[in-house]
């Protein structure tokens, strides 16, 4: 497959699930700030702010969120084209990378995510607020929601649809890490537990799952480590193997490149550690150590598949 | 009811479906029935579904306005235009007839130059066009095949004869319409076809497929074929994808190429793949910064040298611009008695040489009879409508033609035919031309996929896109 | 005479660069007055050559270094015999009429036109009036538009980079062999002569030439009786074997020596070095070797 084909790949399935994930975060905390948040005790700020950090806002400088709105948040997240991984930015970038790989997806593919786009680029700010945001994030997560089904349904399972793979799930991982990353239980466990439960769409299962309400370091454990939940860390670094594993064609449990090196050692770490030594340093530092292996797993695969520079015969 | 009775009014030209005396010809006389029975609410309601449907599929063309490039959906009109087997059969002979004279012309313009030794052509003519390309001298080619995908623009005049308005040898565009508009039209308006044979059009990939295998470099026996394109941003991207699909070859960007040791090979997840043609739908002057536009960045680096020593085919080849040069056009018909020695089964529209003094005066004389065409642009591009046109606009024609003859000439204003058409209100005649695409590998194949243009605007003579012009589906009868 | 000619050029680049695509023209022409008996190209890093003869019956080289470089240097190494022993007579019988009559100019369109450096420019015809109308001996003209040309401009490798155009070049009456040979073709073409560009070597011996510091550039004009006459505007004199053809073209630009495109890094150093060397037929005392280097802009 085309190096270029396959960088393109990677970062549709990537932005697809981004626009998922930041549609998800906001509808989750655009709904809980008419409630529980919504008394002026500076909660509702520390809400927000949590959302920008999760939308990617580690390293630059932190835009002010005191005295503004929940819509100018909103925004920012979802209809600011300056900022790349506001869902618009986030559509618009994967509708440009279907294009330029037009000719290696489905018809099917193609169509959802030009109607995608063409739903997000018709919308205003204001009148998405006008009538609730929910409306238009619902929109945006059934149609990112669908392409995984509909590329899984029409695409054959060869390459190119492995980059997908690896892309969606990489992405999920990382907007996991930072979830985690983001919020900071220690005033109100309960509450923002449920609420970082809800960011990675882990409520029900959870409360399935353990029968209890949330405790935090359980809930922690079960967005790491659960072993079926399609969010968990642990669940998305097996799929990135298997898709990496799928491409390179080697055996399960050996790498042939340094990617899946990372991968793997990411892989058994989170099958066989145990969550008090991943937590001993506290959840922050464990997240923002994932984060960071995210990001250098990333630079890993551009490396070996979608090198800058020519690697000759 | 959809307005068919009356008819709608029957100029000075000839119309697809009425004949003079107001009766619908016979082929078209079902069409018109169904038409008919459907009825204005029905249609309109699936047309608005017909659009929909288009701009979700994304069969657009760019819009050069702003600077990104705004993407449209190219209007679709769902009357069909209808070609009879026996009109089919006199275009095919026509044009497998032209294509073969104008590759030959290439070939020899590149070569021996007989046709400018034995001054049947005049050489002055030949050098200073643009699109000559000095690097093909001496070049050889597989098969001695330029021109391998052709579009000859045709246009019936007044007594309904099919005339050559212009050659497409370098990388004409359109056949993607050709498909999408039956496969949209096969699905919104089932009822149409029901009384009709018409030829299947979707067998176009395969057979340009074809061509472009059996055109491989010698020793190549399982060819490996590209699609070559400038990006996402081209015109006719949406064309380039829905070709390489259909075709099952990669769609590639200069950048995913790389030439080593004068050898094309492909960019992949698992290193270099080598690539025996190149079915390129960029334009000669970007598609190796080495020896043509070098700031170039759509082509690849390198290329002219692979292709010079005969390691990749690139389809159309390098310099066919010279053949379809519109000065080049009205040697065509000499071309076709000095080459195959037979006489052209189609005409050309006649044409004034601006650089012939006499000529010249003229075309000035009479610019506001005239249209005048730059021989180098098109897409409708550069051209003067003289009877349409505000004086100031042939003023400005009269300078640059005095300026540079070479790139002009003039030609009567063709009363082009037309063709029933939904408008606001009901059905009116537009004027249409007619696309057929010619594939040239082992002979010349000029599959019954044609695209009809139509010019949207009432009295307009001009079908391009980018000039409001619309397309039909195009139904040549079994 | 024989020369052994070395012809060092090498780029240096502030960033690496990679893919670097390269085509030359360096190699000698054999023809009757001059025959190449030794060619040989050496590229580091090392890179596969790869050649063709052009339509001008060029030899071509060409090659491609994909891994990123920061510096690329070609040196080629040429034996040429020069056969032309005596300064050939004035082309002053070639008149006119005679050029009318042969059917070859036909085929010399390119050698009549503009090019992508020859444009017969307003400047160009103000100049052009200086020397007045060629009349019937197209010889003798020549000969005085190469007088003209060596006498008001002034040799100068500042004024001038290999990018000038005549009209610039007129304008500061000042340039080096390349503007001379583009000047003097510019006024033949624009009198109805076919001229063409010769790059190549000029031997230094013991006078003072100018251009001989690395390659050389002179003209051709077709004058019947004779065929192609070469002229060399800026030393004003005709060509005889202290002068080393290697390239014909319309102009600089189908026959630049070196020239190339690469990824990365814009900024670049270019130098060159020719070394001309009589092997055998030089009578007066031995040359030395000249060797100078000067930077030259990237083409």
């Amino acid at each position: 497959m085309l190096s270029r084909v396959a960088d393109s790949l990677f970062w549709l399935g990537r932005n697809v699930e981004r626009a998922e994930t930041i549609a998800r975060i906001l509808d989750v905390n655009y709904t809980r700030a008419m409630d529980l948040y919504s008394q002026r005790d500076g909660r509702s700020e520390k809400l927000w702010r949590s959302v920008m950090h999760c939308a990617g806002f580690v390293s630059d400088p932190q835009p002010p969120v005191t005295g503004k709105s929940a819509n100018d948040v909103f925004g920012f997240c979802a209809f600011d084209a300056e900022n790349s991984t506001s869902i618009v930015s986030a559509v618009r970038i994967a509708r440009a990378n279907a294009l330029g790989v037009r000719a290696e997806i489905t018809t099917e593919v193609w169509e959802l995510i030009n109607v995608l786009y063409l739903y997000v680029e018709e919308q205003k700010l204001r009148s998405v607020m006008r009538e609730g945001p929910s409306k238009f994030l619902r929109r945006v997560r059934d149609r990112a929601q669908a392409f995984a089904g509909v590329s899984d349904a029409t695409m054959t399972h060869g390459d190119g649809w492995n980059f997908i793979q690896v892309g969606r799930y990489l992405e999920r991982a990382y907007m996991t890490a930072r979830i985690l990353d983001a919020i900071d239980v220690a005033n109100e466990p309960w509450h923002e537990s449920q609420r970082m439960l809800e960011m990675c769409c882990a409520s029900a299962p959870f409360a399935h799952a353990s029968h209890q309400a949330p405790d935090p370091r359980d809930a922690t454990s079960f967005v790491v480590l659960a072993e079926n939940f399609p969010r968990s860390l642990r669940f998305c670094t097996r799929e990135i193997d298997e898709a990496m594993h799928r491409v390179s064609r080697s055996p399960r449990g050996t790498f042939a490149i340094e990617a899946e090196r990372r991968v793997g050692r990411l892989r058994s770490q989170l099958d066989f550690g145990s969550i008090e030594e991943m937590l001993s340093e506290g959840v922050q530092t464990f997240a923002r150590g994932l984060v960071r292996e995210y990001e250098l797993l990333t630079q890993d695969i551009e490396t070996t598949y979608f090198p800058r520079l020519p690697v000759p015969a | 009811m959809l307005d068919l009775q009356p008819p709608y009014g029957v100029a000075n030209h000839y119309d697809e479906l009425y004949s003079a005396d107001g009766t619908p010809r016979p082929h078209y006389e079902k069409l018109a029935r169904t038409l008919g029975r459907l009825g204005r609410d029905e249609i309109l309601a699936r047309v608005a579904d017909v659009d929909t449907a288009l701009l979700q599929r994304g069969v657009t063309f760019t819009v050069y306005a702003d600077a990104e490039g705004t993407e449209r959906v190219f209007p679709f009109d769902i009357i069909p235009r209808i070609l009879t087997a026996e009109e089919w059969a006199r275009i095919e002979r026509g044009i497998q007839q032209r294509v073969r004279a104008v590759n030959a012309f290439i070939y020899d313009v590149y070569h021996s130059e007989r046709i400018l030794r034995e001054k049947r052509v005049p050489r002055e003519l030949v050098y200073s066009s643009k699109n000559y390309n000095r690097e093909m001298i001496n070049v050889d080619v597989p098969h001695d095949v330029y021109i391998h995908v052709s579009g000859i623009d045709l246009i019936r005049d007044d007594k309904g004869t099919f005339m050559v308005l212009e050659d497409n040898c370098r990388t004409p565009s359109g056949i993607s319409y050709v498909l999408e508009n039956r496969d949209v039209l096969k699905r919104s308006f089932p009822d149409l076809f029901a009384d009709y044979a018409v030829c299947p059009v979707d067998d176009y990939p395969g057979r340009l497929l074809d061509v472009l295998r059996y055109v491989a470099p010698r020793g190549s026996s399982q060819p490996n074929v590209v699609l070559l394109t400038p990006g996402i941003y081209n015109s006719a991207y949406f064309e380039h994808t829905l070709l390489a699909r259909r075709m099952g070859i990669e769609l590639v960007e200069g950048r995913d190429l790389i030439v080593v040791d004068n050898v094309v090979f492909l960019k992949t997840t698992r290193g270099l793949e080598r690539v025996d043609v190149i079915y390129r739908r960029i334009d000669d002057d970007y598609l190796d910064p080495l020896y043509f536009k070098n700031d170039s960045t759509l082509g690849v680096t390198g290329l002219m040298n692979a292709y010079r020593s005969g390691n990749v085919t690139i389809a159309n080849a390098i310099g066919t611009g010279v053949g379809d040069d519109k000065a080049v056009y009205r040697f065509v018909p000499d071309m076709i008695r000095f080459y195959l020695d037979e006489e052209p089964l189609l005409d050309n529209v006649p044409t004034f040489d601006c650089t012939d003094d006499v000529q010249r005066r003229h075309v000035i004389g009479n610019l506001d009879s005239l249209v005048v065409k730059n021989t180098n642009a098109s897409g409708g591009y550069g051209m003067l409508m003289g009877p349409y046109a505000p004086a100031e606009e042939r003023e400005r024609f009269k300078d640059l033609i005095e300026a540079n003859p070479r790139d002009f000439i003039a030609q009567p204003v063709i009363q082009l035919s037309s063709s029933p058409t939904l408008v606001e209100g009901g059905m009116e005649g537009r004027r249409v031309d007619l696309r057929p695409f010619a594939l040239y590998g082992r002979g010349v194949d000029v599959p019954a996929a044609a695209l009809t243009r139509v010019a949207l605007r009432e009295g307009s003579l001009v079908v391009n896109s980018s000039q409001g012009g619309g397309s039909k589906d195009t139904w040549v009868l079994q | 005479m024989e020369y052994t000619i070395a012809h060092q050029t090498t780029y240096y680049y502030a960033d690496s660069v990679n893919e670097s695509y390269t085509v030359l023209h360096l190699q000698p022409r054999s023809d009757p007055h001059q025959f190449c008996t030794k060619f040989a190209i050496d590229v580091t890093p090392h890179a596969r050559i790869n050649s063709y003869a052009d339509r001008f019956g060029n030899d071509v080289q060409h090659f491609a270094i994909l891994p990123p470089h920061d510096a690329l240097s070609i040196t080629t190494r040429s034996n040429v015999v020069t056969m032309l022993e005596h300064d050939p007579m004035p082309p002053f019988d070639a008149t006119r009429a005679m050029l009318e009559a042969d059917p070859k100019v036909e085929r010399f369109y390119d050698f009549l036109h503009e090019s992508s450096f020859v444009r017969f420019v307003d400047e160009g015809a103000t100049f052009r009036a200086e020397f007045g109308d060629p009349g019937e001996s197209l010889g003798v003209w020549c000969t005085n538009v190469m007088h003209h040309i060596h006498a008001s401009f002034s040799y100068d490798t500042d004024a001038t980079t290999v990018r000038t155009t005549v009209t610039e070049a007129i304008a500061r009456r000042a340039g080096v062999c390349q503007d001379f040979a583009h000047i003097m073709i510019s006024v033949l073409r624009a009198a109805g002569i076919p001229a063409r560009y010769v790059s190549g070597y000029i031997f230094r011996g013991e006078s003072r030439v100018l251009g001989a510091e690395a390659s050389h550039a002179w003209c051709e004009a077709y004058l019947p009786p004779y065929g192609w006459v070469g002229f060399d505007p800026t030393n004003d004199r005709a060509i005889n074997d202290h002068f080393v053809k290697v390239a014909l073209g319309r102009d600089y630009r189908d026959v630049s020596p070196v020239r190339g495109v690469y990824r990365g890094g814009r900024q670049s150093e270019m130098s060159v070095n020719v070394a001309m060397d009589v092997l055998a037929g030089y009578q007066t005392p031995a040359p030395e070797a000249r060797r100078q280097q000067q930077p030259q802009q990237q083409q």
